[in-house]
Formats: C-alpha cells, sequence, structure tokens
C-alpha cells in the first residue's frame, strides 16, 4: 500500500464541498478536521464504496462552529433569537430545511408547540400575577429586585430557586435537559443557554456538552464511533453520501471502522437492511444456533475434542493427524483443486434437505436448516476474523523476530506479513458478510445465485489459502507466496465487491 | 432546589393554606407520637364534586414529602386505597402532576395537587390504568362502575 493509494482522495474533494444541500455540511469552517485515510494505520483495502466518500472524522468540538453556523442562519433568515432557533432546530432534527417547511406553513403554532412563542414574540409579555407579594412561587421567600428571573413567558421565580431547578435539570434528567420547561404548571416556555448562563453559569458547560450531543444524534450526517470509550463523531459531507449503502469511516482516534449508515461494522457486500434483519434473526435463533455451534469439534475420525485457535479451517488433528475441513467436517482431500474436488463448502444444496414433506415442521426444518447453513458460515469467518486481528497484532512481534532471524535485513523485508494479515482481516469481514447477502437473495434468480457462490467460493478458497500460508512457522514461510496470495486474494475480494455493486450482470 | 428548602416551603404552604383554601377540602400536617406535627407527611381530605357520583364523599389522601421537594413532587396516596381506574391497589395516585418525568413543576402549590385529584376522581384517564378491576368495569360496563363509585362515596361520607 503506497502513499499514492490514497492521492486521489484529495482531487476528489472539490465536489463534495458543492453539494446543493442546504444541510450540508461546511467543513472549510473547521481547519482541525482529518480525513481518516491519511492514517497510515488505516486498513489497507476501503470497500469499494468507502474510498470516494469524504467521510471525515473530528473530536466533538470541531463540531460546534458547524452547529453555530446552523444557528445563526436560521436566527437571522427567521428574525428570531438564537436561544429559540436552537429549540426549533433541535425539534426538527438539526435541519434547516425541514423547519422552514413547518414554519412557513403556520409559524405561530409552531412556536407555541415548541415552547418558544414568547420567546419570538416580546410584544405579547404575560404579565405574573398581581396577587403575588413578591414572593418566589417555589421557596415562597421574599424576592429583592435583581435577585429574580423570569423567561419571556413571565413567570418569576428567585436566583436561588432558578439556580437549582436548572442544577437538578442537568443531574437528574442528563441529556433531556435540554427539553426542561418552566418550573410553573404547565408552562411549555422551554429553559435556554440563555437562563443558564444568567442563573446557573456553573453548569453552562455542561448544558453545552448536552446541547452539541444532541447536534450530533440528532443529524443526519453525523455519527459518534462507535468504538469503546471514543469519542470521536464522522461526518459525512452531504445527505447523499449518508444514503447509499456502503459508507465507510475509519475513526483516526482508535482505528474503529463503522457503517456510516448504521454504524455497524463495515458489511459489503450485504446492505444495512439486510444486515439489521440478520442480526435480529440471530439474536432470536441465537440459542438454537449456539446450541447447534459449540466452540469445540471432535475430530470426525478418532472422535477427540479440537478447539479452532487458528482462522484457517484447513484441520489437522494432533492426535490422528486426519485432515479435515473444520465447516463440513469432510475429509480436506476433497477440498483441494488439486485433486480435482471443489471447495463446496460455501454452498447451500437446499436439494440436500428436500423432501415432499409439506407439513408445517418440515417446512420450519427446512427453514431452519436453511438458516443454520448460512449462520454456520457466517459465525465460522466472523470467528476466523478474530483470530486473523490477533494474529495482525501478533505480527508485530513476529516481524521483530523475523527481521533478527537473518543478517542485514530490514524492517520493510517483513512488512509482507503485516500486509498478508491485514488482508487477511478485511478478506474474512467481507465473506462473513457475503453469507448475509446470500441469505437474503432470491432463491428464485438460480443464475444470480450461483454466479455469486462462484465468486464467494473462489475468494473462499484463496482466503484459506492465505491464511494458511501465513500461519506457517517462520522459517517455513515463503515471502514471495505470500506476498502473491495477498495480491490474488485481494483481486478477487474487490471483484466480488465490484460485481455485487453493478448489479451481478454478466 | 438545594437541600434545606423543602421544610421552609413546606411551612409556607401550611400558612397559605390556612390563609386560604377550598371548599370542603382540609390538610394539615400530620402529628408524631410526641405530639409535635411532622411537615414532613400531610394527611388531607378530597370532596367528591358535587352533581358527580362521588358527591358527598371525603377521601383521605397522605401526601409524602421528600428532602427534595419541590424539586420531586410528593407521594400522593388514597388511604385505605379507592376504588379508581387510576388508583394503584397500595392507593398510590396515577396523575401526570405528581410524576416527576411527566408534568410535575417545583412552582405546582399543594392547593393545585389537591384540586388536580378531585378533577381526577370524575375523570379518570382510560390511557394509564392503575388498577385492573376499576379499569375493567369503566371501560366494559358502565352502569357497575357507577353503582361502585356511588358505594364508594357512602362508605366515605364523614
Amino acid at each position: 500500500m503506497s502513499d499514492d493509494d490514497y492521492s486521489y482522495e484529495y482531487s476528489e474533494e472539490e465536489d463534495y464541498e458543492i453539494g446543493d444541500d442546504d444541510d450540508d455540511m461546511d467543513w472549510n469552517s473547521s481547519a482541525t478536521c482529518t480525513i481518516a485515510s491519511e492514517n497510515p494505520n488505516a486498513a489497507p483495502t476501503l470497500g469499494l464504496a468507502g474510498v470516494l466518500n469524504g467521510i471525515r472524522i473530528s473530536p466533538a468540538d470541531d463540531l460546534r462552529p458547524e452547529m453555530k453556523r446552523r444557528l445563526k442562519e436560521v436566527t437571522e433568515i427567521l428574525d428570531i433569537p438564537e436561544a429559540a432557533a436552537s429549540v426549533l432546530l433541535r425539534e426538527h432534527k438539526w435541519s434547516k430545511e425541514q423547519l422552514f417547511e413547518v414554519f412557513y406553513a403556520d409559524s405561530e403554532k409552531l412556536l407555541k408547540k415548541c415552547g418558544v412563542s414568547n420567546r419570538c414574540d416580546p410584544k405579547d409579555p404575560m404579565k405574573t400575577d398581581p396577587d403575588d407579594d413578591n414572593c418566589c412561587p417555589i421557596c415562597y421567600d421574599d424576592m429583592e429586585d435583581g435577585q429574580k428571573m423570569s423567561m419571556p413567558c413571565g413567570h418569576e421565580f428567585c436566583m436561588s430557586c432558578w439556580h437549582d431547578f436548572c442544577a437538578n435539570a442537568i443531574e437528574q434528567e442528563g441529556p433531556s435537559c435540554v427539553y426542561v420547561t418552566c418550573p410553573e404548571a404547565t408552562c411549555t416556555e422551554v429553559v435556554t443557554e440563555v437562563e443558564f448562563q444568567k442563573a446557573a453559569p456553573d453548569y453552562l458547560q455542561k448544558f453545552q456538552t448536552y446541547q452539541l450531543r444532541n447536534f450530533v444524534e440528532s443529524n443526519r450526517l453525523t455519527r459518534w464511533c462507535p468504538g469503546k470509550g471514543c469519542d470521536r463523531i464522522a461526518c459525512a459531507p452531504t445527505a447523499s453520501a449518508m444514503e447509499q449503502d456502503g459508507n465507510v469511516a475509519n475513526c483516526d482516534s482508535c482505528y474503529t471502522s463503522f457503517c456510516m449508515v448504521c454504524g455497524e461494522e463495515p458489511h459489503a457486500p450485504s446492505e444495512c437492511k439486510d444486515l439489521a434483519k440478520w442480526n435480529e434473526k440471530c439474536r432470536n435463533e441465537s440459542e438454537t444456533a449456539n446450541w447447534i455451534l459449540a466452540n469445540t469439534k471432535s475430530c470426525p475420525k478418532c472422535a477427540s475434542r479440537i478447539e479452532k485457535n487458528q482462522g484457517c479451517n484447513h484441520i489437522t488433528c494432533q492426535r490422528c493427524k486426519h485432515e479435515f475441513c473444520w465447516i463440513c467436517s469432510g475429509d480436506w482431500a476433497s477440498h483441494g483443486a488439486n485433486t480435482g474436488g471443489y471447495y463446496k463448502c460455501n454452498r447451500y444444496d437446499p436439494k440436500s434437505t428436500e423432501t415432499n414433506d409439506n407439513s408445517a415442521a418440515a417446512k420450519a426444518k427446512r427453514e431452519l436448516d436453511r438458516y443454520l447453513h448460512y449462520y454456520k458460515r457466517y459465525h465460522a469467518h466472523s470467528e476466523a476474523q478474530k483470530f486473523a486481528k490477533k494474529q495482525l497484532k501478533e505480527t508485530e512481534s513476529r516481524m521483530v523476530m523475523l527481521q533478527e532471524s537473518s543478517d542485514n535485513s530490514k524492517w520493510t523485508d517483513v512488512e509482507f506479513l503485516k500486509t498478508a494479515n491485514e488482508q487477511l482481516v478485511e478478506c474474512r469481514k467481507v465473506l462473513k458478510y457475503t453469507y448475509v447477502y446470500a441469505y437474503y437473495m432470491n432463491p428464485n434468480d438460480t443464475l444470480q445465485k450461483e454466479r455469486f457462490e462462484y465468486h464467494q467460493e473462489m475468494l473462499e478458497k484463496f482466503t484459506e489459502n492465505l491464511s494458511e500460508q501465513s500461519e506457517k512457522p517462520l522459517d517455513k514461510m515463503d515471502r514471495t507466496d505470500v506476498v502473491n496470495q495477498t495480491r490474488v486474494v485481494d483481486r478477487f475480494m474487490k471483484n466480488i465487491l465490484k460485481y455485487v455493486d453493478e448489479g451481478m450482470e454478466g | 432546589m438545594s437541600s434545606g428548602i423543602a421544610r421552609g416551603r413546606l411551612v409556607e404552604e401550611r400558612k397559605a393554606w390556612r390563609r386560604d383554601h377550598p371548599f370542603g377540602f382540609y390538610a394539615r400536617p400530620t402529628s408524631k407520637g410526641d405530639g409535635s406535627s411532622d411537615i414532613m407527611k400531610w394527611e388531607a381530605g378530597i370532596p367528591g364534586k358535587e352533581g358527580t357520583d362521588w358527591e358527598n364523599g371525603v377521601f383521605k389522601v397522605s401526601m409524602e414529602f421528600s428532602e427534595d421537594y419541590p424539586s420531586k413532587p410528593p407521594k400522593c396516596k388514597f388511604v385505605p386505597p379507592l376504588f379508581h381506574p387510576n388508583v394503584y391497589p397500595s392507593g398510590t395516585i396515577c396523575l401526570s402532576i405528581l410524576n416527576e418525568e411527566e408534568g410535575w413543576r417545583p412552582a405546582i402549590t399543594l392547593k393545585q395537587v389537591l384540586i388536580g385529584i378531585q378533577d381526577l376522581l370524575d375523570d379518570p384517564n382510560p390511557n394509564s390504568p392503575a388498577q385492573s378491576e376499576a379499569y375493567q368495569l369503566f371501560i366494559h360496563n358502565k352502569t357497575e362502575y357507577k353503582r361502585r363509585v356511588q358505594a364508594e362515596a357512602r362508605k366515605n361520607t364523614p
């Protein structure tokens, strides 16, 4: 992977700033933004759609200028105070277009509904009850002039009670403190930044943070990095970029890759909606599946328990030396191309379970078999992906060993192993999701299904080869072979993604 | 609100109540064993509105205030538990203004709370049933419901 591979991202960038959607992110205003894939440690092969999407990763604070920009615009266009603008935008997922549409349809109704009508129309300030002998309706203490405050609704309370009310909102309501309304019974006036600033400046910063959080969470173009404890935010340049499936963001802080649209791990070739269905299904079926998929297997020949501790599906029993496939438990000899057999493990053959029995029970059984077929393979690649990730971490130490084992070698001489490992992680991931994709494919389109399975099979075969090669002891590893295999498998992976992307024609 | 305002506020509520309160209601702090009064625990009586099936009954309610009052609402319970769709079998009243997450505001007075409960008597909220018996009858058998309410009112006539 050379630096050149990334260079075209910059030249494409101009196009992304042109989008005419008003809710686009204006990145020029934020100088500290970085492009995720500048990170040299990012996965070497991004999903095809992920390469050109212009998604950026920023610290949360970098979004403040963008939020302010939108507030200012709404403030100016609707001629309302900024505090009211923030309430209105919040109620409309921070989309100006949505807000304007509703505002111009019936502004009076909208302002009332959102609890900012008094704030936007100060000509009609409500008078406090003349019976009140200037005592605070919360603590019933007398209110000195200058020691009381009201929002535009006119309900006055003493500063001390206002402070405690704001503090209570932050501490008890947390993120929903931004929705808190006037302490007066049934009054719908929303408490804003303005009141926090005046009455509880010690809580202002927390309020602003919650406001920013609301901005990120309800904004269609932003998403928190799902990495554990990571507080970075991924930002897409336009709405259309978010609508395309397979928009991959790479966090430059915790190195987590995720789908911009659904927040899950990048899942090409399967679509967000299929993945969501699949995950839901797996949650529901997990007990059955777990029962069938124990983490260990018996050797089909000598029945000793075998725990899979590496990513390759080619298993050799330590005891009887029998070689078999982890997926189908069949003899490995029938899996290699050189024996004339094919790697058939990716194929679900309904005939193998087909009967003429059309009873509900038999149908359910067939459906379960079909699901398990795909789940087993999905699960196997998922586990193999974890192994590959672990291996990637171990490789650095292995690299040092390899470097030290021969004289005059350089760091770059052993980098091939790291590249191979990164490739394996990527391939396992894609293979995993090819089974989600295949599960939801139209079962009647046999031609497409066959074509897809052919590509899948090739990718699987080459991935297993590479997996096996790269797990060899250092002294038995053939560098040229690993480099070649890495290249080949990368090509097959890209092919299958491209093939699906193009609608599997021809 | 900061700790300590609960008692001060309740003392003022007491004063305000003695100065003026709606007809037929009563509300006072309970007395402790030693004869002093417990300002954090009140007992109140809510009359059924005239012209409704609840008429002539006065229903006893206990009100417990926490140190967080008036940030948090008092816990209000009918003692003994009342036949009503929005009253839990324990007697606890399900009413939006008594719920911190819903309609409770620090400026709601004791008087407003009690009037709110009186309004609830003849205007139950079928969207938040709290006991099965009264709810089922209210929905499926209005005649029997009416009869039971009138019986409840007779039982609680002072």
